[in-house]
Formats: structure tokens, C-alpha cells, sequence
């Protein structure tokens, strides 16, 4: 309990920035499992996992700091909620990561360019939402740039991915490949939904805390 | 001596009530939000309600007194019997009740039954009763529009949270002062006059009362006793909480008692109209209404039968 916004809550935005750059670095490893063949996944997948489970203890530590009386009561909610969301996009990082390495999921190289497009957006959309969230402190107005800014990348990739899917059926390959396939698609897809649904949050806070 | 403490019993009891019951409209919105420690704010509590009442408590203790042309042991332990007996049963039955209509209620209808009623003062109180919640009203809708124009100029949220914190803190302190200003009346002003207490006895009497309740209040009573105030964010709950103590505060220099509840109601109202939102809905209005209609009948009822008993018992 503070009157002032002081060290408690500095020590949650710390941890928040923290957990902010641990899932960066969970999408981006994700993204070379594309670039990638499919024998040296492995180490790759290896590092995710180890990336999401320190980003989900950082998370912890932010929860636990923010009930020991960090911000005021009503905030703590929604601060609960933000942390978690983008926790949630280092869980489908893992996810896609695991997809590609359990099933053992060939990419055709004719498809390579377009998936690499299309996850290029999700980790644009997730830049964009790491800046409005490193920012929400401080500066409200470039918050809500930063907000407009994640949702042009995720509808950007929205059509990245719809067009992908398109190609995915033009291929005279396995039903069951092209399942895989656009399962993966789908998936590289919902890192940026799950960027946008953290961001829809960002803008609850800051209508919160509008008079 | 003895005999002045026996005859301020029932008062005591209802200004421990007033403070109890009170205390989530006081302090609820920086205790929930965990800006201040409930112990602390308790303690705030009781010392600004104390220095409200002795600084800016006169004015309302005459008001009341003088309800009645006479005054009188018999009268004052009538209407603060009658009042808190009244106040226990609603209060059991889950009833909206005031004890400013109350009290005022039973001094009106001892004095009526006495032939001693002034009207002309229960009137002037009976219109500023009518006025109060719009009064509120225009207090929460005009501070909202005003502070928030500053507030929402702040681009940084941290300095918001300390804004909101610091207000919210000094608004707690403020409504503090003027609860104990404008209620004073409410629990020692039938017992003010001649052969009973001095101004200052009263004065002295009415905080301490005060003091206690809001001393031994829950922290269960400020969530279950909320008004709703403590279910709005914090901004918009200090800007409720300014506008009720504002109102309290600008009746307490009139003269006249008036429920926190009322001015309270509408300044939840107010906040509302600046957000667009419906903060009360029509069911809970008309409850309220009908609590603040019923009591001061009945209380001036049960006062009229004790003071009938302590007459003939008396002769």
C-alpha cells in the first residue's frame, strides 16, 4: 500500500517489461523453426519450451508482487489480465513450435516465402503490441498508436494467411499434409490474435483510466 | 452528572449507528482500493469527524433543537429513543433508513403532539431535504467535468495513479470533516438547552459517538454497506465521495442536517450523467425514496407514544 505510484509498481512494470522481452524472444526463435530443415529442429524446439516456461515465471513473480499491494485494487485485475494475454502468445509460440516439430511437418518449398510472410506479420503485430505495452505508463497518447499499429499487422496477416491457405489447397499433394498444413497457417495466425486480444486489453486500461 | 450521561444514552447509540454505518461512505473507495490501510483510515476517520463537529457542528445543532419551541429531557430522550428504535428495526429488515429524517421526523411529531412545532423550521428543512440530492447532483456532474479535463491532460498513467491516490485520500479526510459537521445535530441537538447539555457538551458528546462508531466499524461494513460508491473506479468514486462531503458541508454552514445516503445518491447520479450511465437503477431508487418517506412518520410515531409513556409515568 502506497500513496505514491512507487516502487511496488515499478517493480511490476519491470518484471512486465521483462516477460514482454522473453516472449519476443520465444516468437522470434519460433519463427527460424520455418527458415530452417526439419533435422535440426530439435535444439530449436528445445529453447522454446525453455523460453516459455521462464517467461511463465516471470509472469508469476509480476502476479505475486502485484497482490502483495501493488497498484490500486481495481487496477490489479486488469493488470492480471494483460500479463496473462500475452502470456498466452509464448504458449502458441511453443504451440506452432511443437506442431512443426512432433508432427515432423515438411514445408513444401514453394510455400516457404508465404509462411515466412505471413509469420513475419504475426511477430510485426507483436512488436507493435510490446511498444504499447512498454509505453502504457508513461505515454497514453503513443499507446493508442501503437494500438492502431497492431491492428493493421494482424489484418495484414489476416490476408497473408488466407492467401496462404489458397496455395495450400492448389497443391497436388496428401489431404493430410494439406491439413498440417493450413493447421499450421492457422496457428502462426493466432500469434497475432492473441497480440490483438492483448492489445484490446491495453485499450480497456486506458479507458479505464479515462475520467 | 449521572443523570446527563443517562440521558445522552440513546443519543450515544445513535451516533455510534451514524459513524458504523457511515464509514464505507467516508473512507470505502481508498480502503478498497488499498490506498490507505483500513485501521488508518478508521482512525482518520474519527479524528476529522471530530474536528468537524466541534469547528463546524453549531450551526446544525440549533437547527434541530429548535424544531420544537420547548425543550426538554422528556422530548430530547423521546425523539432519540423513538429514532433509534426505529433505526434498529429497518435496519434489521434490510430497510433504507436516515437517521437525519428520523431524528428530525421525531422531533417534529413530540413537538406537534406538545403543541410546541415549528413549522416554519421543519419547512425550511423539508425543502432543503428536496434540494440536497440535486444539489449533489450538480456538485459530482460540474467537479467531474472540471477535474477531469487536468487528469485526462495527464499522458502517464503513473502520474495518474498517484493523482488518484492522493485524492482520493484527502477526499476521504474532507468528507471525514463535513460528516462530522453536518450530524452533529442529529444526535446531541435535542439534548441541547437549558438544564440538559452545553453547546459544547453536545458537541463534545455527538464526536465522540461518532468517533466510536466509525472506531468500531468492519471492514465487512464497508463492502456490504457501499451505496454502490465502492463498486466505481477510483476517480470517479473520490469525485462521489467530494461532492457528498461538499454537500454536507456547504447544509452543515446552513444549518440544516441532511443523510449522507441523499447526497450521496446523487452524487453517484451526477458521475453518472458525465459517463452516460444509468449508476442507480429505478427499483433501488424508489426503495431509497420510500425509506426516506417512511421514516420520519415512524419515528415520529414511536417518539410520540414514549414521550405519551414518560409523561403519565412522570405525573
Amino acid at each position: 500500500m502506497s500513496l505514491l505510484f512507487g516502487k511496488k509498481e515499478n517493480e511490476v512494470i519491470n518484471l512486465f517489461h521483462k516477460h514482454l522481452r522473453k516472449v519476443k524472444v520465444a516468437v522470434d526463435t519460433t519463427y527460424t523453426l520455418i527458415q530452417i530443415p526439419s533435422s535440426k529442429r530439435e535444439s530449436v524446439v528445445k529453447k522454446v519450451r525453455e523460453l516459455e516456461t521462464e517467461a511463465d515465471s516471470i509472469r508469476r513473480d509480476a502476479e505475486t508482487m502485484m497482490y502483495s499491494g501493488a497498484f490500486l485494487a481495481q487496477s490489479r485485475g486488469d493488470m492480471l489480465g494483460l500479463i496473462e494475454a500475452v502470456d498466452r502468445i509464448a504458449n502458441k509460440a511453443e504451440f506452432v513450435s511443437d506442431l512443426l516439430y512432433l508432427q515432423d511437418l515438411i514445408i513444401p518449398e514453394s510455400l516457404k516465402e508465404k509462411y515466412e510472410k505471413e509469420f513475419e506479420y504475426s511477430i510485426k503485430t507483436y512488436d507493435a503490441l510490446q511498444k504499447a505495452a512498454e509505453t502504457l505508463f508513461d505515454d497514453t497518447e503513443k499507446v493508442k498508436e501503437y494500438v492502431l499499429k497492431v491492428e493493421k499487422w494482424e489484418n495484414t496477416g489476416d490476408g497473408a494467411e488466407r492467401d496462404l491457405i489458397r496455395s495450400i489447397f492448389q497443391l497436388d499433394i496428401d489431404l493430410a499434409w494439406k491439413m498440417q498444413l493450413r493447421e499450421l497457417a492457422f496457428q502462426i495466425g493466432d500469434i497475432a490474435d492473441r497480440s490483438e486480444d492483448a492489445s484490446d486489453r491495453i485499450e480497456i486500461i486506458l479507458l479505464k483510466t479515462n475520467a | 452528572m449521572l443523570f446527563l450521561i443517562l440521558l445522552t444514552i440513546p443519543a450515544i447509540f445513535l451516533g455510534w449507528a451514524l459513524g458504523y454505518n457511515n464509514m464505507s461512505a467516508i473512507f470505502g473507495p481508498p480502503v478498497v482500493a488499498g490506498v490507505v490501510k483500513y485501521r488508518t483510515a478508521t482512525i482518520l476517520a474519527a479524528v476529522f469527524i471530530i474536528l468537524g463537529t466541534l469547528i463546524g457542528g453549531r450551526a446544525v445543532l440549533g437547527t434541530v433543537n429548535s424544531l420544537s419551541n420547548t425543550s426538554g429531557p422528556f422530548i430530547a430522550i423521546s425523539a432519540s429513543l423513538g429514532t433509534a428504535l426505529v433505526v434498529l428495526l429497518l435496519s434489521q429488515l434490510s430497510l433504507p433508513v436516515s437517521i437525519t429524517q428520523g431524528i428530525a421526523g421525531a422531533m417534529i411529531g413530540v413537538a406537534a403532539a406538545n403543541h410546541t412545532a415549528n413549522w416554519g423550521v421543519f419547512g425550511k428543512v423539508l425543502i432543503m431535504w428536496a434540494i440536497a440530492p440535486f444539489g449533489a447532483i450538480i456538485i459530482a456532474y460540474v467537479t467531474h467535468r472540471f477535474v477531469s479535463i487536468f487528469y485526462n491532460r495527464m499522458r502517464s498513467i503513473r502520474a495518474r495513479g498517484t493523482f488518484v491516490r492522493l485524492m482520493s485520500l484527502a477526499v476521504g479526510i474532507y468528507t471525514a470533516y463535513s460528516f462530522g459537521a453536518n450530524n452533529v445535530g442529529n444526535i446531541t441537538g435535542p439534548f441541547t438547552g437549558k438544564g440538559m447539555l452545553s453547546v459544547g457538551q453536545s458537541l463534545g458528546v455527538g464526536a465522540f459517538a461518532m468517533a466510536l462508531g466509525v472506531l468500531l466499524s468492519s471492514k465487512k461494513v464497508i463492502h456490504t454497506v457501499g451505496n454502490g460508491i465502492t463498486a466505481l473506479e477510483p476517480f470517479d468514486s473520490a469525485i462521489a465521495l467530494f461532492s457528498e462531503a461538499t454537500s454536507l458541508l456547504i447544509f452543515a454552514i446552513i444549518g440544516v442536517p441532511i443523510s449522507s445516503v441523499q447526497a450521496i445518491v446523487g452524487a453517484v447520479i451526477g458521475v453518472g450523467l458525465v459517463k452516460g450511465t444509468k449508476m442507480i437503477n429505478g427499483k433501488t431508487l424508489i426503495k431509497i425514496i420510500s425509506g426516506w418517506a417512511i421514516t420520519p412518520f415512524a419515528t415520529g410515531a414511536v417518539a410520540v407514544i414514549i414521550y405519551m409513556i414518560l409523561l403519565n409515568f412522570w405525573r
